[in-house]
């Protein structure tokens, strides 16, 4: 019996383990990065810290969507790193019972393999677990092209400085 | 050090202070050692004096935290110093090796317990020691020997009719159940008779054990039932002489110098971190505050918003001044850690059978504390490449017509508001065709392509590049460069790289004083705002059409009769609808200088910086990025990176 986050993209469910969510807002401003990979939106002022923000539509290929009211910045927590994700709207808490969830069907290839914990059936719909390292994780596809001055710094994860 | 809370927590309170002590005394010891060197025909008494009670301190307080290993190595160099005091032996060479050696092992351990990690082995560099001292006595045996109780003191209570008595504790969770731990047994003791010793010593096996010696008029069977509560006690018997001289006492050194009067707080860096960052707050709240007066302004009779305005500007000044006295707290001198590096290097350039006379200049330059622990392993680094890539070995060196001892030179230098580091060598220099070919074999250039000068950095920086095919010893394994300008990255810093073929090398860092607050140009391009290290910006041009000169994909502008190339924001970072001719600021010096294009300036500000340290965002070119008190954020410029040839820059 674990404890998700549920979230809206595209019209589909996503979860996101709870314990690895610190809150969810509203977006207010956001100051575009840029070059960074395409999927970064850019970054934004939450409680204090300066964040990354993280389109999940770009993420898993969908069609970009101008924010709305519902739209929600889902800050979440994965090993040192603070990220925010973008979602189309996030409002539910659900326990989903591990004995409910399966592993992704192997028909799904490519991409979403990586990121898909697995499929959850609740009631009458599907939600989709996420791996919040895999969605984290700066892909080749993700990054844009480096220059040759700046070779493999970008890409694997770097050490956040100590704060000390 | 693995140990139930309670206990752990009477240990810890002991620790930080033992550390840093200690670090005290080694660092005493590390220049002794080093003046030494320089003269080593002349050991001054004084010296040997000096040196003797820093290892016989060091051995004292291992001794009272119960650090074993550090405990017998200070014993044993102290024994070895004995013997010179006593004129039992000379400083030879081999001798002064072997002192040298024991420092870095005794700094070894120390880093060991400090971060919790395995002891290196010091059996070998003991035994090795003590036959080096007159009269070559056998190591000692047992490692939790228990030193440290005051012979003389015991003598003393025996004198007035006393028992003495040797009680180990052997904590248990069980036991501090029943509220039986260290310190009740503390008071128990204390109540019996006095206390002559009380050291946690931790055996071969990780336990944590309490010894204590008691020194009590109390029978026999005032301990009986202690069992029961995990103590064993005996009576008190003086451990085997570890050392001749101990039993026969030395002459007592005569007195340390009294340490002067309490004028020196220490404070832990954290509290100072804390500090800072409050003032960081404060600075914010002064920012918004005056952001909003200026709105409040018009709907107020002048007289009311002058009074304000007054106000917010004493508000920022006396904000300013906290800053920086906040700042001036945290600043140490450079020159421990030149001693340090000094030490090493000459450590260094015996393994290698080098001669190397090292200048230092600066040492009084004081910089940030965080910033002398951060700069330690990039000047390492920079130290042993200058040993083992730049000097050249004696021989070759005197063929030369050079001396025959290579120089390395340490300087360190206040500029404004950063401190300007240099490591030079006079040895061969980077020898250019060959960074070119192993750049090439690399592909890092092209092939064909030339290696301009000032791109010899940004290769020797690149990831796992080295010159050296096989990595020695001295330089490390497969980290090169890269370490270092990532760690002066880091820091917000830059670094430069002068060479000369034949004459040597210079690399120089330059670093921000503090972290975490700075003044900044705030510019504007198209709809974007932009935050400018103000310490980067020479002046502020404005950009007339017909200017601008063209060349190839450059644009040139003559300033001050000198050609500077324009760099422009809105083309390196893609921003559509700036403007062509706005205004610039001319950045960076000499042949690297450049003018940066914006559309218009918004203003100086004080600024908090932020890192941007997250993988999704972080980017050369971005030193941090700053919140202006009403919810934005603002992008910090790293001018340094943004200056590198367009060549190595993303271009699209």
């Amino acid at each position: 019996m674990s404890e998700y986050i549920l979230c809206e993209l595209a019209g589909a469910t996503y979860a996101i383990p709870s314990i690895a969510v610190r809150y969810v807002e509203m977006i207010e401003q956001i100051t575009p990065v840029p070059n960074a990979p395409p999927a970064v939106e850019g970054i934004v002022l939450s409680r204090g810290q300066v964040i990354p923000a993280l389109s999940l539509r770009a993420r898993f290929g969908f069609a970009p969507q101008p924010h709305t009211l519902r739209t929600r910045l889902v800050v979440v927590a994965s090993g040192e790193r603070v990220v925010g994700l973008i979602v189309d709207t996030a409002r539910e808490f659900a326990r989903i019972d591990a004995a409910a969830i399966s592993p992704p069907p192997a028909a799904i290839s490519g991409l979403s393999g990586s990121y898909l914990e697995g499929v959850a059936t609740l009631g009458q719909r599907l939600a989709l677990l996420l791996r919040l390292d895999e969605v984290l994780k700066i892909t080749d596809s993700l990054a844009p092209d480096a220059g040759p001055d700046e070779g493999e710094r970008d890409h694997g994860i770097l050490q956040p400085t100590e704060e000390r | 050090m693995p140990t139930s809370s309670g206990e752990s927590q009477f240990f810890s309170e002991f620790l930080d202070d033992f550390f840093a002590e200690s670090e005290e005394h080694l660092a005493l010891a590390r220049r002794i050692l080093l003046s030494l060197e320089e003269a080593p025909d002349e050991p001054g008494l004084a010296q040997i004096d000096e040196l003797f009670r820093a290892f016989h301190s060091l051995k004292g307080l291992a001794g009272m935290v119960g650090v074993g290993e550090i405990e017998l190595l200070s014993h044993e160099l102290e024994a070895l110093l004995r013997a010179l005091r006593m004129g039992d032996a000379d400083l030879s060479d081999e001798m002064l090796g072997a002192l040298i050696g024991g420092v870095r092992l005794l700094e070894q351990c120390l880093v060991a317990r400090k971060t919790g990690a395995a002891a290196p082995p010091v059996e070998a560099t003991i035994r090795a020691l003590a036959d080096m001292t007159e009269g070559s006595r056998s190591a000692p045996t047992t490692p939790t020997a228990p030193g440290g109780a005051e012979p003389a003191k015991i003598a003393a209570a025996l004198a007035q009719g006393m028992r003495v008595w040797r009680i180990v504790f052997t904590p248990s969770a069980s036991l501090a159940e029943r509220g039986v731990h260290v310190n009740s047994i503390r008071e128990r003791l204390l109540a019996l008779g006095e206390l002559l010793r009380a050291a946690p010593q931790v055996s071969p096996g990780g336990m944590l054990t309490f010894d204590f010696v008691l020194a009590s008029a109390a029978p026999e069977r005032a301990f009986d039932g202690w069992a029961a509560d995990g103590l064993a006690v005996a009576p008190y018997t003086q451990p085997a002489a570890p050392s001749a001289p101990a039993a026969s006492p030395a002459p007592p050194a005569s007195p340390a110098p009294p340490i002067p009067a309490g004028t020196v707080v220490r404070v832990d860096l954290e509290r100072l971190d804390d500090l800072m960052r409050m003032v960081g707050d404060l600075v914010i709240a002064n920012a918004r505050l005056e952001e909003q007066i200026a709105q409040a302004a018009p709907l107020l009779p002048s007289a009311d918003a002058r009074a304000l305005y007054d106000l917010v500007g004493a508000f920022q000044r006396q904000t300013r001044s906290l800053r920086a006295g906040v700042m001036r707290t945290r600043l140490v001198p450079i020159g421990e850690s030149f001693g340090r590096i000094q030490f090493m290097a000459r450590d260094l350039a015996r393994d290698l059978g080098r001669q190397l006379a090292v200048v230092i200049q600066g040492e009084h330059t004081e910089i940030d504390k965080f910033l002398v622990d951060w700069l330690m392993d990039p000047l390492m680094h920079l130290v042993r490449n200058a040993l083992s890539h730049g000097l050249e070995p004696t021989q070759e060196r005197v063929s030369l017509g050079k001396p025959s001892a290579g120089r390395l030179t340490l300087r360190a230098a206040a500029d404004g508001e950063h401190v300007v580091v240099t490591v030079a060598d006079d040895g061969r220099g980077i020898d250019i065709g060959r960074v070119a070919a192993r750049a090439r074999a690399h592909g890092l250039l092209a092939e064909g392509e030339e290696l301009a000068p000032d791109h010899i950095l940004d290769i020797l920086c690149a990831p796992g590049f080295s010159t050296r095919d096989q990595a020695d010893r001295v330089s490390g394994r497969g980290v090169g460069m890269d370490v270092v300008a990532n760690a002066v990255h880091e820091l917000r810093g830059a670094l430069a790289l002068e060479t000369v073929a034949g004459q040597g090398t210079t690399f120089t860092l330059r670093l921000p004083l503090t972290l975490a607050i700075m003044d900044a140009l705030l510019v504007a391009v198209a709809d974007q705002c932009f935050a400018i290290p103000l310490s980067a910006i020479g002046e502020i041009i404005s950009l007339e059409p017909g200017q601008i000169t063209p060349l190839e994909r450059n644009e040139l502008i003559t300033h001050r009769g000198a050609p500077l190339p324009l760099v422009r924001i809105a083309q390196r970072f893609q921003i559509a609808g700036a403007l062509h001719h706005g205004y610039a600021c001319v950045v960076g010096e000499g042949g690297g200088a450049a003018a940066l294009v914006f559309d218009r300036a918004l203003g100086k500000r004080e600024i908090v910086v932020r890192p941007l340290n997250d993988p999704l965002v972080a980017q050369p070119y971005l030193a941090g990025a700053t919140e202006l008190g009403d919810g934005r954020v603002v992008l910090l410029l790293d001018v340094a990176a943004l200056l590198r040839p367009a060549s190595a820059a993303r271009e699209s």
